[in-house]
């Protein structure tokens, strides 16, 4: 027998017959008893989840509560065994807190974003800027009595709007 | 150790008169006040993408000012990772962050929040990930990306069916490029960059020398150069099995073509005509910090206004134990 107790058996046969894992009694109980598998469980899980949400999938309406009911009784369980075991690992409170705390955000966020596009020879320079919603145009004119450009600045002008 | 020293902040107690005068507010939770040294995180992430030589260089009084920038730019990363994810939320009006310039986190922040802030530092020194990080860098006609853009905003992939209805739209593009596709795969916190560039020598200027035997005056032409491709950057940190915080820039440049030419006169005897080249570059700058799971992709476009369209699309994920290099 491997060294997770048949653990991970038990959830490829589950998945493999188009079960829950989590409504396996033996699944259950060999997290319970493994929480150092719980990281890899959680990973599992939200990368299933992900696959369900996908638009076009048929989900069956029963699915999600008896999903929930076991997984808040798994959840439970794992808290009321943890209380029991040594302190765990900063690692393993990660896993546990952080998939509930990822379902809560949406899966992608931009955080920030800002780009322009500049073009600037000897004659001047031209730069449209996005940053914080805000547009900003702006433009300088070089130029030298030859026409050759590189010189001082003769005009320069900068615009700005807020974007909707 | 982990943290350096923990002081308990708890509501001042009201006594007397504001004691009783006062209506009776509602239990604030407790703060406490913990110093985290973080210097050998920030270090290990500063020296990872270095060779033994250039770590000995960046350690000496030479590389002094080049560690100097990669510490306060690993400062600035640590702490907006932390305020950004913490958990329960960072709250600017009561909760406090700060690493200092001596690398260490001071933190006032509710016992939940402590709780995660020593859980994703051990996870930091314990568990180190390697992420990879994909890009694809395409260049196409003025207007073609653009219009798959939704606005100016960029365009966030989640599901498989968005990932292929929008490999659909590119596949339509007339004079679509792939400029680039970069892969990067490198522990978290540590900034990386490829850049391929091209060194395109004009001639600027003329300048009139006086020299022996003569004397006589000769023109010297003065040679300048532009440099011409890409500059991709990415530094990522794991958060979660589902989240990574990933930070994308690129910095693109090309050359008009035709170059534009003048003829100027010299003000030699002879008043010689000679011709200098007055290049112009277009410049492509995309910055951006985002929330993303392995699976999804974000889109960032360029604005109009350069000689042609230019999208970066984005994904990463966490190298698995044992996965070969590819």
């Amino acid at each position: 027998m491997s060294g997770d107790g048949g653990l991970w058996a038990a959830i490829d046969e589950a998945l493999d017959a188009r079960a829950d894992p989590l409504a396996d009694p033996r699944v259950r109980d060999l997290l319970q008893r493994r929480p150092e598998e719980l990281e890899r469980w959680m990973r599992l899980r939200g990368r299933l989840a992900r696959l369900d949400r996908s638009p076009g999938r048929r989900r069956s309406r029963a699915r999600p509560a008896v999903l929930a009911v076991a997984a808040v009784a798994l959840v439970a369980a794992c808290v009321a065994a943890l209380a029991h075991r040594p302190r765990p690992s900063g690692a393993l409170v990660a896993a546990v807190a952080g998939p509930d705390a990822a379902a809560l955000r949406p899966a992608v966020q931009v955080l920030s974003f800002r780009t322009s596009v500049s073009t600037e020879g000897p004659q001047g320079r031209r730069e449209t800027r996005l940053e914080d919603g805000w547009l900003t145009t702006t433009s300088e004119v070089r130029g030298t009595a030859d026409g050759t450009g590189g010189g001082r600045s003769l005009v320069s002008g900068t615009q700005s709007r807020r974007l909707p | 150790m982990t943290w350096l020293a923990t002081l308990l902040v708890f509501p001042a107690p009201l006594t007397g008169a504001a004691a009783q005068e006062r209506p009776q507010e509602p239990a604030r939770p407790v703060h406490s006040v913990r110093i985290y040294e973080l210097r050998d995180l920030l270090m290990a992430s500063a020296e990872a993408s270095d060779t033994p030589r250039s770590r000995e260089w960046l350690s000496s009084e030479d590389g002094r000012a080049e560690r100097e920038r990669r510490m306060a730019s690993g400062r600035e990363h640590f702490e907006r990772i932390l305020k950004t994810y913490l958990q329960p939320p960072f709250d600017p009006q009561r909760d406090q962050l700060r690493i200092t310039e001596g690398d260490s986190l001071v933190a006032q922040l509710r016992p939940e929040q402590l709780e995660w802030l020593d859980a994703f530092l051990k996870r930091q020194r314990s568990e180190p990930r390697m992420i990879e990080v994909e890009l694809k860098i395409l260049g196409a006609p003025l207007g073609a990306l653009r219009a798959l853009a939704k606005g100016t905003d960029p365009l966030v992939l989640e599901t498989p069916e968005q990932q292929r209805a929008f490999d659909e739209a590119l596949s339509g593009i007339a004079g679509l490029e792939k400029v680039s596709t970069p892969r990067f795969r490198f522990w978290e916190r540590v900034q990386t960059s490829i850049s391929v560039t091209d060194k395109l020598a004009y001639l600027k200027d003329w300048k009139l020398e006086t020299v022996e035997p003569g004397p006589q005056t000769i023109a010297d032409p003065v040679i300048a150069t532009i440099d011409e491709g890409y500059r991709v950057g990415t530094r990522t940190v794991e958060i979660d099995a589902l989240t990574i915080d990933l930070e994308v820039e690129l910095e693109w440049s090309q050359v008009r073509r035709p170059i534009p030419t003048k003829k100027i006169e010299l003000d030699t005897p002879g008043r010689t005509e000679v011709e200098i080249a007055l290049p112009e570059v277009d410049r492509i700058r995309i910055e951006s910090t985002v929330r993303i799971a392995p699976d999804a992709k974000v889109v960032f476009f360029s604005l109009p206004g350069s000689l042609r369209d230019i999208a970066v699309i984005a994904r990463a994920r966490p190298v698995e134990e044992g996965e070969s290099v590819k």
